[in-house]
């Protein structure tokens, strides 16, 4: 129970620190810099499990685990999952997700109702549906997926490999091409 | 109380998890599904259970067999975004076809290959179909559950001062 507690702490204490950094700095590498928040709460919650006692001053004796090594490994598990599938996809879900934008354009659309050729224009508060593909390209570019050479995309090696991992998984489970 | 409850109801997460993602590729490979999300949910689910089941089996405590059940949990949580990224990214697919083309692609061909009203159009229909929009008088609106989702994302979105997105 000591790691799951400890766990919960340092996700909300994690989840404060990048709300309080992107509040007062512009981030230009937001996800890099969750990350990097993500990465500096680990050696506290490693400091916080090894330096307070095995109930934490409060918890039952049943509560308490005999192995102390195995608990701590959990709670560190359970705070990698809150960050890498809770906070991060948050976060990925707010600044990339495409039905999401829809959802957002027409709640915030005068009269919270859109054509679709209204949210074609709307999309991205005002930005269209064009700069969408854009973002994309661009941020397979900084991400050095692809490279653009005499006005033509290529995949880099590193891209090529991810192509091949997620074209060879998406064949083996009959994915089809997304809309 | 057994000091080796705690190890056994992880192992036992462990391995009901493995095998969710086992039969998660048996099936999609060798049928086609509908319903993808709710058969990967339902089989994370059913993971939990047989972990509680072959915890009580095994004689761990009820408390021990809920942590092997988080342990189920915390990799659904995992397993989910990695699938969506898999099966609905739209980077994912650009780079496959970029890599698949020759030459490589102009943005121009991908604009081409991408027809912005057709996307738009298809994903649409997607939202209508899980009930977040409804087409009223040639317009959609949000429906309770869609306002459900945008309300605390453009609060999330206002907290962090994030750009548009999308």
């Amino acid at each position: 129970m000591k790691g799951l507690l400890l766990a919960a702490a340092s996700s909300l204490l994690c989840v404060a620190a990048v709300t309080v950094v992107f509040r007062i700095v512009d981030v230009r590498r937001r996800a890099a810099a969750m990350l990097g928040i993500f990465l500096a709460t680990i050696p506290l919650y490693v400091a916080a499990y090894a330096l307070t006692p095995a109930d934490l001053w409060l918890l039952p004796e049943w509560l308490v685990e005999p192995r102390s090594f195995l608990c701590g490994a959990f709670g560190l598990f359970v705070h990698a999952t809150l960050f890498f599938g809770g906070w991060l996809q948050v976060y990925n879900l707010a600044e990339r997700g495409f039905s999401l934008r829809i959802l957002v354009d027409i709640d915030e659309s005068p009269g919270r109702a859109l054509s679709p050729e209204e949210e074609e224009a709307a999309y991205g508060g005002g930005l269209g549906m064009g700069w969408m593909l854009d973002k994309r390209i661009d941020g397979l570019l900084s991400t050095r997926l692809m490279v653009e050479r005499a006005g033509c995309l290529l995949a880099t090696p590193k891209g090529a490999r991810a192509a091949r991992l997620f074209g060879g998984l998406r064949a083996f489970l009959q994915i089809e091409t997304p809309q | 109380m057994n000091p080796d409850a705690l190890g056994t109801a992880f192992g036992a997460g462990a391995a009901w998890t493995a095998a969710a993602v086992v039969v998660h590729f048996a099936i999609f490979h060798f049928a086609r599904v509908e319903h993808r999300a709710r058969t990967v949910t339902l089989l994370f689910a059913l993971a939990a259970v047989a972990t509680l089941w072959t915890c009580l089996l095994l004689d761990v405590d009820r408390w021990r067999a809920v942590y092997g059940m988080v342990v189920v949990a915390c990799s659904f949580l995992l397993y989910m975004p990695f699938y969506y990224t898999l099966a609905a990214s739209q980077s994912v697919q650009l780079v496959i076809e970029v890599r698949a083309a020759p030459h490589g692609l102009s943005r121009e061909q991908i604009r081409r290959r991408y027809p912005v009203q057709e996307t738009l159009a298809g994903r649409l229909e997607t939202l209508a179909w899980a009930g977040y929009i409804v087409g009223v008088d040639g317009r959609f609106v949000l429906t309770f559950k869609g306002r459900l989702v945008s309300l605390p994302f453009r609060a999330i979105k206002k907290l962090w001062r994030l750009g548009p997105g999308g």
